[in-house]
């Protein structure tokens, strides 16, 4: 018990415990908070955005299911982060999945969403704009072939800020195995980036 | 080493993910390595330019749909409080659950053994009673006489000598 008391601060393991007291505002507040983020995670490990968003609405079943059984042993963002990477590894173990991976995937996030950059066929900026375009494909290309452990460790890590620490609990792993993946991570980024640094 | 700092200490120097000691020990060896300084600009740049990989926005409704998926799917609400609260009591250890499924054993059995009927003088009809009058001795015997005692109100009047005699003398 004292180990669940731990958490009992984290304003997020509170919204779980009012919802699983019955208000349903409170995982509407959760979800609103991390749909995002989890949109953007999935999307990074996966490369595509509908699939991205199918995982993260499984993910959010899942939460709302463990209502009853919720118990708090993490903080509220490690319990959802371990959730989506479960469910994005298992997705990326898919066999069909293995064989359409680098056609399946839209680095940029060119789709339409409104935050791609999209070429300016005239203007002064166009140029700029492809350029812009350009690096960001290259840098969505390099993260999205690195391998999955690695790409995991380094999102987690890189672009939701968390401590090797806290990815080690989302990936079910120690610390030093993160540390050690993300090194290799940034060792392969530096090789393929070259070029921009 | 070669006389250089480990990459993945830089790596991790960068994260600030090293022990106050060893990022220290990082920090003095960097001020006097330019070779490490460039290695540890490069993992900087590598970095900041993992940054140009904007977010992206979720499609439009995606908020609201999902929302209304999860309504929609989302089993009964569990009651609160009453069952609700005993269930996730039972959910913390497999002890609780074994110690209540030995209490329910326990309950079922003494409601069991209270309700079966037992073989006492209610329950024996005349031709028992004749029975066990005439084979007597044999109960004697066997250690039985004790339980006799549910012969009591037969009206036969023992003559001495009677097999019977020995019931209200036992």
């Amino acid at each position: 018990m004292a180990g669940q008391d731990l958490y009992r601060d984290d304003p997020d393991v509170e919204s779980m415990l009012a919802f699983q007291k019955g208000d349903d505002q409170a995982f509407e507040t959760l979800f609103r908070k991390y749909s995002r983020p989890l949109v953007n995670f999935a999307y990074r490990l996966i490369g595509t955005r509908g699939r991205a968003e199918e995982i993260v609405q499984e993910v959010f079943l899942e939460v709302h299911r463990a209502r009853s059984t919720y118990l708090p042993q993490a903080k509220f963002s490690t319990w959802i982060y371990r959730i989506s990477t479960n469910r994005c590894l298992n997705e990326l173990r898919r066999p069909e999945r293995r064989l359409v991976a680098a056609a399946d995937r839209d680095p940029g996030g060119d789709e339409g969403d409104g935050t791609a950059i999209e070429p300016v066929a005239d203007g002064p900026d166009a140029l700029q704009n492809l350029e812009v375009k350009r690096l960001q494909d290259a840098v969505a290309g390099a993260v999205l072939n690195l391998p999955v452990q690695q790409r995991t460790a380094l999102i987690l890590c890189r672009y939701h800020t968390m401590a090797y620490r806290e990815a080690a609990e989302a990936m079910e792993t120690t610390e030093s195995a993160v540390k050690s993946l993300i090194h290799r991570a940034t060792v392969t980024l530096r090789g393929r980036l070259k070029s921009y640094i | 080493m070669n006389g250089h700092e480990n990459s993945e200490e830089l790596v991790a120097f960068l994260d600030g993910a090293l022990s106050v000691e060893n990022a220290r020990r990082v920090e003095k060896h960097l001020g006097r390595c330019p070779s490490c300084r460039e290695v540890l600009e490069d993992f900087r740049r590598t970095g900041h330019l993992l940054n140009r990989w904007t977010e992206i926005n979720p499609s439009p409704g995606f908020e609201s749909r999902v929302l209304t998926q999860i309504r929609a799917s989302a089993p009964p609400r569990p009651v609160s409080g009453g069952f609700g609260n005993l269930n996730r009591w039972l959910f913390k250890s497999p002890l609780r659950w074994a110690a209540v499924a030995a209490g329910i054993v326990l309950i079922a059995g003494a409601a069991y053994w209270n309700s079966s009927p037992s073989r006492n003088e209610d329950t024996l009809t005349e031709a028992e009673k004749d029975e066990i009058a005439t084979h007597i001795d044999l109960y004697v015997d066997y250690g039985v006489i004790s339980h006799l005692d549910t012969l009591k109100p037969m009206d036969a009047t023992p003559s001495p000598g009677d097999e019977s005699s020995v019931i209200n003398t036992a």
